[in-house]
């Protein structure tokens, strides 16, 4: 019971972490709450399942996916987005991202219908941990998972073009004093917070459903954590994921896993109300 | 006693002293100037008069009560009210609704009784601080001139008795100076109004105030009048540095 | 009374009826979101509060309209207020984050808690609003009319005016000495309380309450006001109507339908971010005064 408690905590918490990331690298740089982060998971997700259903192979349909996703977010950062923004009024980006986040969900009804599918896992042998025994499609999406978030540190911190965008989302104004194109920054940024969301989406489609409404729950989860962990502060939100993570599979344990989401959003409730700038306070990215 | 007494008032931002032990006297009527470089706590002087911030320690004495971690709009009503270094006009509404709002504040409730009174006194003060071209004008249209005179308009809409004024020449050309300068004179005049005012801009303030606290990093380090002050020694280094003495003789 | 057309057939009124009601959920949402700007993403939360109580007291007691509309008027601005005291400080993301945990909280419970809620299927067997179709159309629109017209007196009125204040710069009304709390919680307690009602009339309307004439309705509060025009009660009110009337009329269309929303509203957001209703009037208004000029 225990170690499997241990070791779901963690897959969940890499996902989580993976998803948010994004969400909080949009947020911190370009100082957007995209409320259409949820839906690149699940656009990504349709996508290798009708790439694959298509007899495209699974390697070949990731990738397409994934570029597919990735142009989808630049194109709504650098058109929609950067057009609402100059106009100020930021509330309008909130309720654009959501509305085409529905409109994403109706699209996607209406082209594959309510079904729910599922994808063939990447990679299927188990392997037993602590005497648990863990289905390979979780181990893969654990890994790619953790695999990814550090790729996307080293890129953020070591590149050239990572410190354009730390430069960038601490003080906008004085990067572009310095040459840099802060609009092209926002523009890859949200390219690359859809490919995180994007991977996230392709990894637990092997072992959950691929359904028009999952998108929800997964920005509701992705915004929640972000906002736990200090809105814009990559630490925070990666331990803000691991908390609720965890969080998650101690109410499973413990109580029912359909309480899980109920929990957590208290949490985030009443987090909100004692501490909104979450952990780890100010940004800190 | 004077009418607004502040003692000692202190204030730490993590590691930084804001305002380190600031003491001084505002008596009713008076003109009073805040003189200091950048970041040297003015501001956050009238943060803490004001209630917009909580002081580490010290008193604010008014009118014999001490006020001194009071809430924003307690203390708007007992009639100190302040303006901000960059300006608030409320959005979306016209000059006159702006005005509006301040006289719906509680500080006026016993003042004015009805509508026809309160369209009386925001017509008063829109004639008094020369709105009326603009009065039904919405405010993101305006000019930052009439956006620093509405920000001066609203605090007098209120009737207080003592008025902060943070930098209302700020970004201003001279011409536009002018007509605030002369409001604020009046306002001091006619009502008795007491005047607290920051500003940058050495000339236009040294001639409207009657006393000047000088601050740095957070201290008080001098006070007299406007012709004692450019010449004290203290004040020159901190703030005036090379050529300031050039710019308060032009 | 009402000089209205008498339907033939009870289809159109039953839409009519729906989309009155919607104007009220869209011109509730206005009235805290629009005015202060705190713009709310669970505004379901309120009218879950006004339906649900109605079916529990009615899955034990057959409750009458008349007892149970006042009833959930008050127990809905009350639950506005104990939304509207934790969360006096939050605003844009921190805001949306917090009113859309609330509405969700309350959906994961309606459907888990299915013992008390009747889960998906909700629950059924509560009174009808009237005996008759048409006196309940009457009865519907009376309250709509009613509703609407306090929201807009109350919104143009002075307390309306310092709500528009908060929604510009809190800090700036504070210095005035406007106690900024205070209009924050009553448009709370006013915003849930009418959409409490409208919540409690569905109810009756329907004889039934159940999540898929609730949760949809924090999107679509939004959707309706923000493609009306904010900040005004009465466009918003009259986008709820429009978007409510053609949606259902078109709604044979079934996820086409749903998808079109989503497409008015983005482009209304894109293109027409003031409001179709609000753009219309100014429209009217200026050439209103040319004519006048001449
Ligand atoms: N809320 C705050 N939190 C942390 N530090 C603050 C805060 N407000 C002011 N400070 C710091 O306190 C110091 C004094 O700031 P203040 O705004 O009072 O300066 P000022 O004299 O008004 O300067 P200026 O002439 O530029 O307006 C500055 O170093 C500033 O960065
Ligand atoms: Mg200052």
């Amino acid at each position: 019971m225990f170690a499997n408690f241990l070791i779901n905590g963690a897959i969940n918490s890499s996902i989580y972490a993976l998803i948010a990331l994004g969400f909080s690298l949009t947020f911190g740089v370009a100082g957007i709450v995209n409320l259409y982060h949820g839906a690149y998971y699940m656009v990504a997700a349709y996508l290798v399942y009708f790439f694959i259903t298509s007899g495209i192979p699974s390697f070949i349909s990731v990738v397409l996916s994934l570029l597919i996703v990735m142009v989808l977010g630049a194109f709504l950062m650098k058109y929609p987005i950067l057009y609402l923004q100059k106009k100020g009024e930021s509330i309008y980006i909130l309720i654009f991202t959501l509305g085409s986040a529905y409109f994403t969900q109706y699209l996607f009804k209406l082209l594959f219908g309510a079904s729910y599918y599922s994808i063939p896992s990447f990679y299927d042998k188990s392997t037993k941990i602590l005497g648990e025994v863990i289905p390979g499609s979780r181990l893969f999406a654990f890994i790619v998972s953790v695999i990814t978030i550090i790729l996307v540190l080293l890129f953020i911190n070591k590149t050239k073009f990572g410190k354009q965008i730390l430069a960038t989302s601490q003080d906008k104004y004085a990067a572009e004093l310095v040459g840099v194109n802060t609009s092209m920054i926002f523009v890859v940024t949200m390219s690359l917070a859809a490919l995180l969301s994007g991977i996230a989406g392709i990894v637990i489609s092997p072992f959950l459903s691929i359904s028009p409404n999952m998108w929800l729950t997964t920005l509701l989860k992705a915004f929640s954590i972000v906002i736990l962990g200090g809105l814009g502060s990559i630490p925070g939100s990666i331990i803000a994921a691991f908390f609720m993570g965890y969080l998650e599979s101690f109410v499973s344990l413990v109580w029912t896993s359909s309480m899980t989401e109920v929990v957590f959003l208290v949490i985030v409730f009443i987090f909100l109300i004692f501490r909104p700038t979450g952990i780890m306070g100010k940004k800190t990215i | 006693m004077a009418l607004l007494d502040i003692n000692n008032l202190y204030k730490k931002f993590g590691g930084l002293v804001a305002t380190n032990n600031i003491t001084f006297s505002v008596e009713k009527g008076e003109r009073v100037g805040i003189l200091g470089p950048n970041g040297a706590g003015k501001t956050t002087i009238f943060n803490q008069v004001s209630g917009f911030i909580k002081p580490d320690g010290g008193e604010i004495i008014f009118n014999g009560e001490n006020i001194i971690g009071k809430s924003p709009e307690f203390i708007a009503k007992k009639g100190i009210v302040r303006t901000f270094q960059i300006v608030k006009p409320f959005k979306g509404m016209n000059v006159y609704d702006n005005l509006k709002v301040a006289t719906l504040s509680p500080k006026m409730k016993e003042e004015i009784k009805n509508e026809t009174e309160r369209k009386k006194w925001i017509e008063y003060i829109i004639d008094i601080c020369e709105l009326k071209n603009v009065a039904y004008t919405m405010t993101d249209l305006l000019p930052q001139g009439y956006l620093k005179k509405l920000e001066v308009a609203k605090s007098l809409a209120i009737k207080p008795k003592v008025v902060l004024l943070d930098e209302p020449f700020a970004g201003l050309t001279h011409s536009e100076i002018e007509p605030i300068s002369k409001v604020i004179i009046k306002a001091n005049e006619v009502s008795g109004t007491s005047i607290v005012l920051i500003e940058h801009r050495l000339k236009e303030f040294m001639q409207l105030v009657e006393r000047v606290i000088a601050i740095d990093y957070g201290e008080k380090i001098a006070e007299g009048t406007p012709e004692e002050i450019v010449k004290n020694k203290k004040v020159i280094e901190s703030y005036l540095g090379k050529g300031g003495e050039e710019i308060v003789n032009s | 009374m009402y000089i209205f057309p008498v339907f033939k057939d009870y289809y159109l009124l039953n839409v009519f009826s729906i989309a009155v009601i919607y104007a009220v959920y869209a011109a509730s949402w206005d009235f805290l979101s629009g005015f202060t700007g705190k713009e709310n993403f669970g505004h379901a939360a309120f009218i879950a509060i006004g339906g649900y109580m109605i079916g529990f007291i009615s899955s034990v007691y057959p409750i009458k309209p008349f007892l149970s509309i006042p009833l959930a008027a008050v127990v809905s601005a009350i639950f506005g207020i104990l939304i509207g005291l934790p969360t006096l400080k939050l605003k844009g993301p921190y805001f949306a984050l917090a009113t859309l945990a609330v509405a969700t909280i309350f959906e994961k419970l309606s459907i888990s808690l299915s013992d008390l809620t009747g889960g998906e299927e909700g629950i059924y067997g509560i009174e009808f609003l009237t005996q008759g179709q048409i006196s309940s159309f009457y009865f519907v629109l009376t309250f709509a009319v009613l509703a609407i017209l306090i929201m807009y007196i109350l919104g143009k009125s002075n307390f309306g005016l310092i709500l528009k204040s908060l929604r510009s710069d809190e800090d700036a009304a504070r210095a005035l000495g406007i106690k900024i709390n205070f209009y924050k919680i009553s448009a709370f307690a006013v915003s849930s309380m009418f959409a409490g009602i409208a919540g409690s009339i569905v109810a009756h309307f329907y004889g039934y309450i159940g999540p898929d004439i609730v949760y949809p309705l924090s999107l679509n509060s939004i959707i309706m006001a923000v493609v009306g025009g904010i900040g005004g009660i009465v466009p918003a009110a009259l986008g709820g109507f429009f978007l409510t009337f053609i949606s259902e009329m078109l709604s044979e269309f079934g996820d086409w339908n749903q998808l079109l929303y989503t497409v008015v509203l983005i482009l209304s957001t894109l293109f027409l971010p003031s409001g179709i209703f609000n753009y219309l009037g100014a429209k009217i208004r200026t050439i209103g005064s040319k004519a006048g000029e001449k």
